[in-house]
């Protein structure tokens, strides 16, 4: 569940405005890959009338990151960021303990929570989380603003609806006492087609995600007949099963599961797992030279599945032969074989179709391609070398391993990548007058030889807070869907200039 | 006399001007120094340095403990010759207790370093 973004469905929210005295705040979807630049060169900021910056000041600032959005284009060459200072939001979480020790009567006694508390301003991703004390008490420092949504997720007792409240201003340190209650329950029960449930070893969790910001509430895991039961509060919810850590059942998404005061307790949700059957598989990984590649990743995320129903991912690693041994289940996969990062490594990630069948399959050799020279020369649009340039190369896939290089007097540079698509981004510093560009390559050898780069569009500025320049903070500029167009920091008198791409 | 004896007595030799290293410093970290990486949720990690003489040399290199070099820094397009790196840090539970590290390496052998601490609170079941 950790890897699971508690953002990931907020993009439907886009452009649902915050505004400040003297900052405006836009939702973006935040979460779009550099790896979705479609183009030889990426003309990121191509008509680009807005542009989102986000501020992430030095731990030595006492503000806390925060998000602007320039939305004229007069506003880029000289604006003032200035940080909303930070307020405490504190308070306490209770809920009824559906078992509580000492009671005489189930869900009659009114507890403290243990809780994960999450608040975040709609469109901005930099999110403030906390958990409360045992005693349900919490202190969670955030930025002075508006339009918060306030998130709360029981740890202790878990049997609890999460609570999911928006639209709220917090303009000074303020108190908020939380009662999560007793919710409305929601149960069923997941089963295979021919009537059975999962193995016990494979008895997946269920959880609702509430789907306006992607957070989820409490999990269960399914007993041994298959049964779940969940509490919420009334609303309408994604529900989903999936397996629990270190287990392999896919996920299933049940969206719009609708939880009213009135809903039918003789209605459980029956979630139909198809059947669920694993099958061996086994495979060596070699690099071009046909020896071992120990300790990579072997990922694999389904594509069709024969008889389950849902997706799943699942990975394992190489042994020091290079062999590794998976259980899958029957159907199409994508495989992904990622080696451990080395700047100077041999072997480019690789990544391929293959189908399992319900005996088990090996799948022979996987063999990763070398790594290539990447080279080329950086000269500005009038041709005039440009050294002294950073160059950073992301693997525009797998795990977007960064490798990078710096130009010479004479504008050239040379770096070992892998064999892969990657996006090249040129960093020259901000007091060149050249833009941070980024070009897409189809595969290495696909590149030009000659980079050019243009003056692009100035993004300057001051950062403040409280009136006072905020020194060495990093400064990213992105586009509204959220393309990273280009990062610099603030000098010490809170400053900050450099050139994206862009006509 | 002084004339005569430095023209005719002492061997004066060439003067070698010798350009001295000046390692890069840390002016500026998020976390800052002995504060650790509290993953909450996913996170960026970044470091600032300075180098006098050497600012496009600089290499950033980023380890976790037990787990090696990280592949994922990004670099920070510098002002004058400050230079930066970032990395973002998933909020892994495995990373729980492990040590990130940052090494900043000039061409000419200088070297500074920062670690900090992950703690992975724990997260609802």
């Amino acid at each position: 569940m950790s890897s699971r973004h508690p953002l990931a469905t907020v993009a439907p929210l886009a452009l649902l405005l915050a505004a400040c005295s003297d900052m405006s705040i836009v939702a973006t979807n935040d979460l779009a890959s550099p790896s979705a630049f479609d183009t030889a060169e990426v003309d990121a900021a191509e008509a680009l009338t807005e542009v989102i910056v986000d501020v992430r000041p030095s731990g030595d600032a006492d503000v806390l990151p925060q998000r602007f959005r320039l939305d004229d284009r007069s506003l880029w060459s000289e604006s003032t960021l200035n940080l909303q200072s930070t307020i405490t939001l504190s308070g306490s979480i209770r809920g009824y303990a559906a078992t509580p020790v000492g009671a005489t009567v189930p869900g009659e006694a009114d507890a403290p929570v243990e809780a994960r508390i999450t608040a975040f301003i709609e469109g901005d991703d930099h999110l403030r989380v906390v958990n409360s004390e045992a005693d349900g008490t919490f202190a969670l420092d955030l930025p002075r603003g508006q339009d918060y949504h306030l998130t709360v997720v029981p740890i202790t007792p878990e049997a609890l609806p999460a609570s999911y409240d928006a639209g709220l201003a917090f303009l000074a340190d303020s108190q908020r006492d939380i009662d999560l209650g007793f919710g409305v329950p929601v149960y069923g029960r997941h089963l295979q087609d021919d009537g059975t449930p999962v193995a016990v070893s494979r008895r997946p969790i269920a959880y609702l995600v509430d789907p306006l910001t992607g957070i989820a509430g409490a999990s269960t895991r399914v007993d041994a007949e298959g049964w779940f039961a969940l509490r919420a509060q009334p609303g309408t919810y994604t529900l989903v099963l999936e397996g629990a850590e270190g287990t392999t059942v896919p996920r299933i998404e049940l969206p719009d599961v609708l939880v009213s005061e009135s809903a039918d307790a003789s209605s459980p949700i029956v979630v139909g797992a198809g059947q669920v059957d694993f099958a061996e598989v086994t495979g060596r990984v070699a690099d071009a030279d046909g020896r071992p590649v120990s300790n990579a990743s072997v990922r694999f995320t389904s594509v069709d599945l024969d008889d389950a129903a849902g997706a799943l991912e699942v990975a394992t690693e190489t042994d020091q032969n290079g062999l590794f041994s998976r259980q899958l289940l029957p159907g199409a996969w994508t495989m992904r074989v990622v080696p451990t990062y080395e700047a100077e490594g041999e072997a480019s990630p690789v990544e391929q179709e293959v189908v399992i069948g319900a005996e088990g399959s090996d799948l022979g050799d996987i063999t990763l391609s070398a790594r290539v020279q990447l080279e080329g020369l950086v000269v500005d649009t009038a041709g005039a070398p440009l050294g002294g340039v950073v160059v950073a190369i992301e693997e525009a896939g797998f795990d977007h391993y960064v490798y990078t290089a710096t130009t010479d007097v004479q504008g050239a540079f040379t770096c070992n990548v892998p064999d892969t698509a990657l996006i090249v981004r040129f960093m020259p510093s901000n007091d060149r007058g050249v833009a941070i560009t980024p070009f897409s390559l189809p595969r290495p050898s696909e590149g030009p030889s000659t980079y050019p780069l243009g003056a692009g569009a100035l993004i300057a500025g001051n950062a403040s807070a409280s009136g006072s320049p905020l020194p060495f903070a990093v400064i990213e500029v992105k586009s509204p869907s959220g393309e990273s167009l280009g990062t610099t920091v603030t000098d010490t008198n809170g400053r900050y200039a450099l050139r994206i791409a862009a006509p | 006399m002084v004339l005569l004896v430095l023209s005719g007595c002492l061997y004066w030799p060439r003067l070698i001007e010798e350009e001295l290293n000046q390692a890069p410093t840390i002016v500026a970290s998020d976390p800052r120094a002995g504060d650790p990486v509290e993953l909450w949720t996913d996170t960026w990690v970044f470091v600032q340095a300075y180098d006098e003489n050497d600012p496009d040399g600089l290499e950033f290199v980023w380890t976790l403990s037990g787990l090696g070099q990280q592949g994922g820094a990004m670099p920070i397009a510098g002002q004058g010759r400050h230079r930066g790196s970032q990395l973002f840090v998933v909020a892994n539970p495995a990373y729980d207790g492990r040590t990130l590290s940052v090494t900043i390496n000039d061409s000419f052998d200088g070297q500074v370093s920062r670690s900090w601490e992950l703690i992975v609170p724990e997260e609802a079941p």
